[in-house]
């Protein structure tokens, strides 16, 4: 995704990947963390 | 505040809280936790103190070295700000002094600790249950079993807006119909569960509280060495009436403990006693309307009007004025997925017959038919 | 620079009025939003507080019903734990980090609009279940088993409204924590990071472990409600302590979530006023990040009473001491701070000062409630409830005022008034103390929490402790007004604003441009602690 306007400084394209990249990387381990736990305890 | 304003201000502030002493003194102003009345108990209360002790004294030192440097270190009194930031001599000093101080919790801590789960070696034992919002007593050993709610005056006085001067009636809230009676000097085993929610049973002189789960069975023990009175109160939040299931435990000694098994089993053949004669309408009314007011009161409320939706309304009801099978279906299986419970675990077949004809003859109600005690098995 | 962003700056324009707010991804405009919700959502939870408290003034049931009151109790904690301390502290992250870290904005401001607009529709779903006719939610905020699926129409509400307030914290945390780890400027090292900037990392990583497991237990609730699991139904063969175990697995990091914000608060605020350097700032951070790991290893002591194995009451209850070292050094930390300094006495730094003295209160008498046989007395108790009011109330939210005062004048370019704050503060800490002291009493003497009605031998404590609540609520009226007038007027601030001040937020004007630090700072001399 660009960069919007808040963000813009010399190489933010990059650091924008940088930031998406690290958010879904953090949202997939909520993601695992939340369906862990049910699965654990439903078998 | 300048010193001097200080120096006059905090004496006249305590000749005011001694002026009003003798009033304070009349009042209840409990502070402090109960020492109780079994071992258990006094050692609980020891811990409490001990801990009570120590945090105050490092609140003390604390909260001391904090107010002299508010007062001393500050820009109004020309000091200079020192610089320094950083002391690994010191961060050591108030790690290691936490842990050692620590320690000297740790220990006792765990000896009562270990006193407690030791439910070995007892002579009796008693199965607590807890409904809502009432508890059930089952004297494994005599075969003796009843229900324990909040006593009538009292449950009529605590109702929203009863206008009755709730500081008039002694022990308000903590008297039940029925107490937990037990015999002093006996390690007495006791089990504690819960039929629909979580409840605990907490008895504050006994030393300890434990939650009553519904499918789990805990164990706990107590042993009393004093008769008396002891009062209590559920702990655990239960739903609507959690503040009115109180605990009364009675100590007696071990004769008065075997009269009075002798007695209650007495009274108890007697109140099924009348299971098969023919009940006429009124008396099985006047029953009923005590049966009422202990167990169904407390949702559909003394007037019958209940507390809709959750609660619903009896005067003019479906099932209180519909056909009397339907009727006696609901009150002896309960309602599944509703606070409903099934009577039919909890009442005899006398009580039921007679709630039963009570809620389509009062309340509102004049149906006009009544059940027999003996129709109600049949149901069951 | 690519010409397409070129383009996007040219167009750059600021929309006004409602839809300013709507579609902000500007990090201060969303960092207002979050503290003036959370501030709306203080009166709301604060008006309960008061029909509680009013209700327990005397013994007998004079103004609700029983369920009422349950439900007000259940409605307070959620929404001064989630509508309240969450997002008052997550507003003061978007205000600060960047300007703090000399970046331009949040890392992924998109998301940072989303994850403050969920918030008004969560707690709508909550607040709408009070005007159903079955009424809220009553089976307590920690909504155990079997009683809480007793509720009726609220449930799906309220497991919803969680479930919303749960995606908006995550995403919240992902942002900080993108933010911290990318956006720094150049030479901002992470030791050189305010220890405000630290705290919220940590954090950010306790939001991203502990939440799912909280909207775990609660899936597992709602699938047991209506789809027929039997997750903890112990006629299915399922387990209603388990939930405890899982609800408490989140619960005690979450009692983190809400407090490292406000130790980083007062870590900021106190060398500012005591004008000398944060003392032991490395041992601050490793404090914090320790206090951290052990909030995942300490739950069960919030359930002592359910009958554990020996070992792991014996565990759990050592664990929990080990918590009271890492705490106690960040006091002593405080006080090092403050000694030999050169001390003012501005609004600021008062909150700070109590908040110090008063969260020590909270945190003595959660050592005491650690000592598992003791805490069988405890437990459920009133001493409970003055415990947790005196690290939330008086700790939390003290802090929290604390920082306000601190900031505000960089945010909106004025000065407060300080005869006000001070009066606020004055107000606050006496009426604070004369409400939740007496409650220690109270649950000594063996009254548990959460009833409507109580014995009379319990009316005198309960009688001066509503007073105190109702001049505590009174007293936070003097904060709206401060706040509105601060915002509307007053002495300009200038870009210090503190004589003490240092850090990155300092150096830009009060109030910041709209985008700050277009260019990256140069960190060399502008480091919160030396």
């Amino acid at each position: 995704m660009k960069p919007i306007v808040n963000n813009v400084r010399p190489g933010s394209e990059q650091l924008s990947r940088k930031n998406h990249r690290l958010a879904i990387v953090l949202g997939l381990v909520a993601a695992s963390i939340y369906a862990g736990f049910i699965l654990a305890y439903y078998y | 505040m300048s010193v001097t304003r200080l120096n006059k201000t905090v004496p006249a502030i305590l000749a005011f809280l001694f002026s009003c002493a003798p009033e304070l003194v009349l009042a209840d102003y409990r502070l402090n936790m109960t020492q109780g009345a079994t071992t258990i108990s006094k050692q609980v209360y020891d811990l409490h103190m001990l801990t009570f002790w120590m945090v105050s004294s490092i609140g003390l030192i604390v909260f001391g070295l904090m107010i002299w440097s508010i007062i001393h270190h500050r820009k109004s009194r020309g000091v200079k700000a020192a610089q320094f930031h950083h002391s690994s001599r010191w961060e050591a000093v108030w790690t290691i002094i936490p842990i050692l101080i620590l320690l000297t919790f740790a220990a006792p801590a765990t000896k009562t600790l270990i006193m407690m789960d030791d439910t070995e070696d007892t002579d009796m034992t008693i199965k607590v249950t807890g409904y809502q919002w009432k508890w059930h007593y089952d004297y494994l050993d005599e075969g003796l079993s009843f229900f324990s709610t909040l006593a009538p005056e009292h449950n009529k006085a605590r109702q929203t807006g009863s206008n009755i001067d709730v500081t008039k009636i002694e022990n308000y809230l903590l008297e039940v119909d029925n107490p937990l009676v037990v015999p002093v000097n006996k390690k007495i085993r006791i089990l504690i569960t819960a039929n629909d929610v979580i409840h605990a049973w907490w008895v504050p002189d006994l030393g300890w509280k434990r939650d009553a789960i519904p499918g789990f069975v805990n164990v706990n023990w107590t042993e009393l060495t004093e008769p008396g009175i002891y009062r209590g109160q559920c702990a655990e939040l239960c739903g609507k009436d959690h503040g009115f299931m109180p605990i009364v435990v009675k100590a007696v000694t071990e004769t008065e403990y075997k009269q009075w098994i002798e007695q209650t089993k007495a009274t108890q053949e007697a109140a099924v006693a009348g299971a098969d004669r023919e009940w006429a309408l009124a008396e099985l009314i006047e029953r009923g309307q005590a049966v009422y007011s202990t167990n169904c009161a407390g949702c559909h409320q003394t007037n019958g009007q209940g507390l809709p939706p959750t609660f619903p309304a009896l005067t003019g009801s479906p099932v209180a004025t519909g056909p009397i099978e339907n009727h006696i279906e609901v009150v002896v299986n309960g309602r599944t997925g509703t606070p409903m419970q099934a009577f039919g675990k909890q009442l005899n077949t006398v009580d039921i017959a007679a709630v039963v004809t009570f809620e389509r003859n009062a309340l509102g109600n004049s149906v006009g038919d009544m059940v027999q005690p003996a129709q109600i098995p049949a149901a069951r | 620079m690519s010409e397409a962003v070129m383009h996007d700056i040219h167009h750059d324009h600021h929309p006004e009025g409602l839809r300013r707010w709507l579609f902000t991804t500007n990090h201060k405009d969303i960092g207002t939003l979050y503290l003036c919700f959370s501030l709306f959502m203080f009166f709301v939870g604060g008006a309960m507080a008061m029909v509680i408290r009013a209700e327990l003034m005397a013994p007998g049931l004079q103004y609700v019903e029983p369920q009422f009151f349950n439900s007000m109790t259940t409605m307070h904690a959620l929404i001064m734990v989630f509508g309240v301390v969450m997002p008052g502290t997550v507003g003061f992250a978007n205000w600060l980090l960047p300007m703090m870290i000399g970046a331009p904005d949040m890392a992924l401001p998109r998301m940072n609009n989303w994850s403050f607009w969920i918030l008004p529709f969560a707690f709508t779903l909550l607040l709408l279940t009070l005007f159903l006719p079955s009424g809220g939610p009553a089976g307590g905020w920690t909504m155990y088993p079997p009683l809480m699926l007793q509720t009726e129409t609220a449930f799906p509400f309220v497991i919803f409204a969680v479930h919303f307030m749960g995606v908006s914290s995550i995403m919240g945390a992902i942002n900080i924590i993108a933010t911290i780890l990318n956006m720094r400027a150049p030479g901002m090292k992470l030791m050189k990071m305010p220890l405000f900037v630290w705290t919220w990392l940590i954090t950010a990583f306790l939001l991203v472990a502990s939440i799912p497991v909280l909207a775990g237990a609660v899936t597992m609730l709602l699938t047991d409600k209506f789809f027929g699991t039997s997750f903890f139904d112990a006629a299915g063969g399922g387990d209603p302590v388990l939930f405890q175990h899982v609800f408490w697995f989140f619960g005690h990091p979450e009692v983190y979530i809400l407090i490292l914000p406000a130790f980083g608060i007062i870590s900021q605020v106190i060398p500012t006023f005591a004008r000398k350097p944060l003392f032991g700032y490395a041992s601050m951070v490793y404090a914090t990040c320790s206090i951290a790991f052990l909030s995942f290893l300490v739950w069960a002591h919030h359930m002592f009473t359910v009958g554990m194995p020996l070992a792991a009451e014996l565990f759990f209850m050592y664990a929990t001491m080990s918590i009271a070292v890492p705490t106690g050094v960040k006091i002593f930390n405080w006080l090092a701070t403050m000694w030999r300094g050169e001390m003012t006495f501005e609004t600021p730094m008062l909150f700070a000062v109590a908040f110090v003295m008063l969260f020590t209160v909270g945190g003595f008498s959660g050592l005491m409630l650690g000592i598992a046989p003791v805490d069988f007395q405890y437990h459920d108790t009133y001493f409970v409830v003055a415990h947790f009011h005196y690290v939330l109330v008086t700790g939390a939210v003290f802090a929290m005022m604390s920082g306000v005062y601190y900031w505000l004048p960089k945010w909106t370019g004025h000065m407060y008034d300080e005869t006000l704050g001070k009066l606020h503060f004055w107000l606050s800490v006496v009426s604070v103390n004369v409400l939740f002291f007496p409650q220690h009493f109270l649950g000594l003497a063996g009254m548990p929490r959460r009833i409507p009605d109580y014995s009379t031998q319990f009316a005198e404590w309960n009688a001066i402790s509503s007073m105190g609540g109702f001049v505590f609520g009174a007293s936070q009226l003097i904060l709206l007004w401060v706040i509105i007038k601060c915002v509307r007027g007053g002495e300009k601030a200038t870009n210090q604003v503190w004589e003490g001040a240092s850090g990155l937020e300092w150096t830009l004007s009060s109030p910041p441009p709209y985008h700050s630090f277009v260019t990256p700072p140069t960190i060399e001399d502008v480091t919160s602690h030396s």
